[in-house]
């Protein structure tokens, strides 16, 4: 190459660089900021700047002149960060989403891992034993609480914390739920008393392998009643009731069971749900109660035990059909007659198939009454007793009655739900 | 000359250092927050402020008005508008996708709680009928799936949304996972096509509520069969084998019908291939839907025949035996418990047969009207014995555990019968318990 091409050609290489360089160092960069001191932390209102970050001014070199360039915000301190999208009018609303999402993704190539229960190995077939886990959750919080703190000094709020679930089914999402409407000085205390339940629980259920020993019945209780008594220490008593109402299996279920065709009232469900928690703390003191034998059986005499059972089985039916009274003697009084018998029949599978088949084919509620009536008054007839010929003659007066009261078309529906005809007992 | 050639080699030099030095200071925003993480973490507890639900509105601006120089000039109702004024202003895609997916959030969260479909959305006492609800929750589907497009359109990736596990009736965590594994390039598409059969499959379900007639049974199956040939356009034959195996029905089914076989992977796809269309059309994993239509359940008795005859053929005579025979729970527990005691396949199969011929003769028994109760429970006892030896000679020592293992003392017991297992159900679904009151 001749020597005036190679100076050329290197001339042209330092105007480019030189551009390069100007283009990078152009106003609008963020120099790199000192970490600031940790003041004083804001109120937590979100329309509030953090006194902290009130004190920052936006970097001088970012003060637009020109049409908005990304970079006249960008920093890699997130302090000058927040500082200039503030003070480009970014909404405190979208600074929040940008720093929760970004502080989040930092933080979940660390939480990730403890997330998840270690794959098994052949030195550890479960993948880890009780203390592992205990010590990977135990982690798996720290690091939460870092972030949350990390977050409060950027932006002056609180995050709620991630919930720890632990094994087994749990709807925890209700439990987030359930969390989420607590009042907020109450929620972490509520919260980490029942993540530790549930591993303490878990812990239990692996002692005795799932299997439903007499032991294993008296722990779990001792251990259910130790969680509702802290508990009752950290909320008042409706503030209990509600974290139930929402976490509870028995109020998922009644929720379910009343939503389609009760429809209570939120007095009529807290009422409900009283009754049906008074009916369940009956039944499980039932269980765990000692049975009381009359006389000591010898245990190789098959017969006699078989009796002896028998008559124990007998007992705690009887047990339990006087708590269930009793529970529905409560729901009357509290729901009134009227009330009471549509709560009757909305449990009652055979509305429900009657009820639907009103909808499906337009029958007005008064022909799904009736059609209910005449089914339940063949219901009720004895059973077992009938002759087969009886029992087809009945089905055959069943099925005429209710095409008379539902169309054809519709009891034809009705049967094809039952297997092709109609059902007695 | 060549002063100046050196002069200018080390001003390109100095400038190419500069400028590395320049870029290397505008590392990714990650580490300086790694840095104020640093500065700031505190493992200390503190207690919970309030924390505010975010917003439900957009920041909302006229560009006409806005101020060139600030937020106001970038944000717009209209998120399309929005993400390309951030990209316009050299936003990393990276931010623009955060700043749109919590955007989408905002605008589509009026709707989604108005459903009232998440538990965070109704109290229990709120809680809609049953019918409503699946009306509800497919509409929730259609609306993220809404969202779903709406965030790739805008960011040109498949932002993660939150869905819930299920969803009118179906496990969408199921079918995500077999999106996952489908090609990129194929995804949208297959999901587009389920979306709206399961759209259209909900208009007929929410009229019907479970009571079909014949016509609503052929709607059924013509939006069935416009899906799988819909998706035969999209995906190679494999991938929709793999696809249907991982989220229809009629895979669940055949794999409960084959439990305690060892079926292959090409036995069972073949299989799978035969029973998926009839599955569809007749419901074999299911109920009879329609008993009170004659030629319906004809069809229906023929189609099962059917796939018998093709499991048959697929499997050939001996292992098809063995189908047949891994059908009774009694054979399970006889091979479980005899493989664990290391009994040859011969002596497991000879003990079946001692079963079966002893359930039949209790059924007998049970059935007789001329026997009283006292002389049934002899007879069974004597049975019992004889069976105990007859275990004893197959299996020696272990036959009387084996024996205890067997399903059926319960109930005998629950009767005051002796703790036999005589009346094990020979036929599963066939409920042949032992009466209270044998006639």
């Amino acid at each position: 190459m001749r020597p005036q091409r190679l100076v050329v050609s290197l001339f042209c290489l330092a105007l480019g660089l030189l551009a390069a360089v100007a283009y990078v160092q152009r106003p609008g960069q963020a120099p790199m900021a000192t970490s600031p001191d940790v003041g004083t932390r804001g109120s937590g209102d979100q329309h509030d700047v953090p006194p902290a970050l009130k004190s920052a001014a936006p970097n001088t070199a970012a003060a637009p002149a020109s049409p908005l360039s990304w970079r006249q915000v960008e920093s890699e301190d997130y302090r000058q960060y927040i500082v200039n999208l503030r003070s480009i009018s970014c909404p405190e609303q979208t600074i929040r989403d940008l720093i929760i999402a970004d502080v989040n993704k930092l933080y979940a190539a660390r939480e990730n891992p403890l997330k998840a229960k270690p794959k098994p190995t052949a030195d550890n077939p479960a993948g880890e034993t009780a203390e592992q886990k205990l010590e990977r959750l135990r982690q798996l919080r720290a690091l939460q609480l870092e972030k949350r703190s990390v977050v409060k000094e950027l932006l002056g709020i609180d995050l709620p914390l991630d919930l720890l679930p632990s094994s087994g089914s749990r709807d925890y999402h209700a439990f987030e739920v359930a969390f989420g409407i607590l009042p907020a000085e109450k929620r972490d205390a509520v919260q980490f008393l029942q993540e530790s339940y549930w591993q303490q629980s878990d812990a239990l259920k692996a002692k005795y392998a799932k299997a439903r020993t007499p032991e294993f019945v008296a722990e779990s209780r001792q251990l259910n009643d130790s969680l509702r008594q802290e508990l009752a220490k950290v909320l008042t008593p409706p503030e209990l009731e509600d974290y139930d109402l929402r976490t509870s299996p028995t109020a998922k279920q009644l929720s379910a069971s009343l939503a389609t065709y009760f429809r209570p009232t939120e007095e009529e469900f807290r009422q409900m749900f009283r009754a049906q928690r008074g009916y369940e703390d009956a039944i499980g003191r039932l269980s765990t109660a000692p049975t009381q034998a009359a006389q000591p059986v010898d245990p190789a005499d098959r017969q006699a035990l078989a009796q002896q059972r028998a008559a124990e089985r007998q007992a705690l039916d009887q047990a339990r059909s006087s708590a269930l009274n009793q529970m529905n003697e409560q729901l009357k009084t509290a729901l009134g007659e009227e009330r009471y018998t549509e709560y009757q029949r909305s449990q009652d599978r055979t509305y429900d198939l009657l009820a639907r088949l009103g909808l499906r084919y337009g029958l007005p509620q008064e022909t799904v009454l009736q059609a209910y009536e005449l089914q339940k008054s063949f219901s009720s007839r004895p059973g077992p007793s009938v002759q087969p010929a009886d029992r087809a003659d009945t089905q055959r007066q069943l099925n005429e009655q209710l095409t008379a009261i539902l169309g054809e078309q519709a009891a034809r529906g009705y049967r094809r739900v039952h297997g092709g005809t109609v059902p007695i007992n | 000359m060549q002063k100046i050639i050196f002069g200018l080699v080390g001003l390109n030099l100095v400038l190419a250092g500069y400028l590395a030095v320049a870029l290397a200071q505008q590392t990714s925003k990650r580490k300086g927050l790694a840095k104020a993480v640093a500065s700031v973490a505190s493992p200390t507890v503190t207690n919970a402020a309030a924390t505010a639900r975010p917003k439900p509105s957009l920041p909302v601006n006229s560009p006409s008005s806005a101020d060139a120089t600030t937020w106001a000039a970038l944000a717009s109702p209209d998120l399309r508008k929005y993400a390309a004024n951030l990209r316009r202003i050299g936003c990393p895609e990276e931010t623009i996708q955060e700043i749109m997916l919590a955007e989408a959030n905002r605008l589509y969260g009026a709707r989604e709680r108005a459903l009232k479909v998440r538990p965070d959305d109704v109290a229990p006492w709120e809680e809609a009928a049953q019918h409503d609800r699946r009306g509800a929750e497919s509409k929730l589907r259609q609306l993220l799936a809404e969202k779903r497009s709406l965030l790739k359109e805008l960011t040109g990736v498949d932002a993660g949304i939150n869905v819930p596990s299920r969803l009118a009736g179906r496990d969408v965590e199921t079918f995500e996972g077999a999106f996952g594994v489908l090609p990129e390039s194929k995804r949208d598409q297959v999901r587009a096509i389920q979306e709206n059969y399961w759209a259209q499959s909900d208009d007929i379900k929410q009229r019907t509520l479970g009571y079909l007639e014949p016509e609503d049974r052929e709607a059924f199956l013509r939006i069935k069969t416009e899906r799988r040939d819909a998706l035969a356009k999209v995906l190679t034959p494999t991938e929709l084998q793999d696809y249907e195996m991982k989220t229809s029905a009629t895979a669940p089914a055949l794999r409960s019908r084959l439990e305690g076989f060892d079926v292959t992977d090409e036995e069972f796809r073949k299989v799978f291939d035969f029973m998926q269309p009839l599955d569809e059309q007749y419901s074999l994993s299911r109920k009879n839907p329609d008993p009170v239509n004659q030629e319906f359940t004809a069809a229906r008795n023929q189609a099962e025949k059917d796939l018998q005859e093709h499991i048959h053929q697929v499997l050939g005579d001996e292992r098809y035996a063995e189908y047949q025979r891994t059908r009774d729970p009694v054979y399970r527990t006889l091979r479980q418990v005899g493989s664990e005691a290391g009994v040859p396949q011969e002596s497991i199969l000879q003990a079946y047969q001692a079963q079966q011929q002893m359930q039949e003769e209790s059924r007998r028994l049970l059935q007789d009207p001329n026997l009283t109760q006292e002389q049934r429970v002899q007879r069974l006892q004597d049975m019992r014995t004889q069976a105990e030896q007859r275990m004893q000679q197959l299996f020696g020592d272990k036959g009387a555990q084996i024996l205890e293992r067997l399903p059926g003392s319960r109930m005998a017991e629950r009767y005051g019968l002796p703790a036999t297992r005589v009346e094990v159900n020979p036929n599963p679904g066939v409920d042949n318990s032992v009466p209270a009151n044998p006639p």
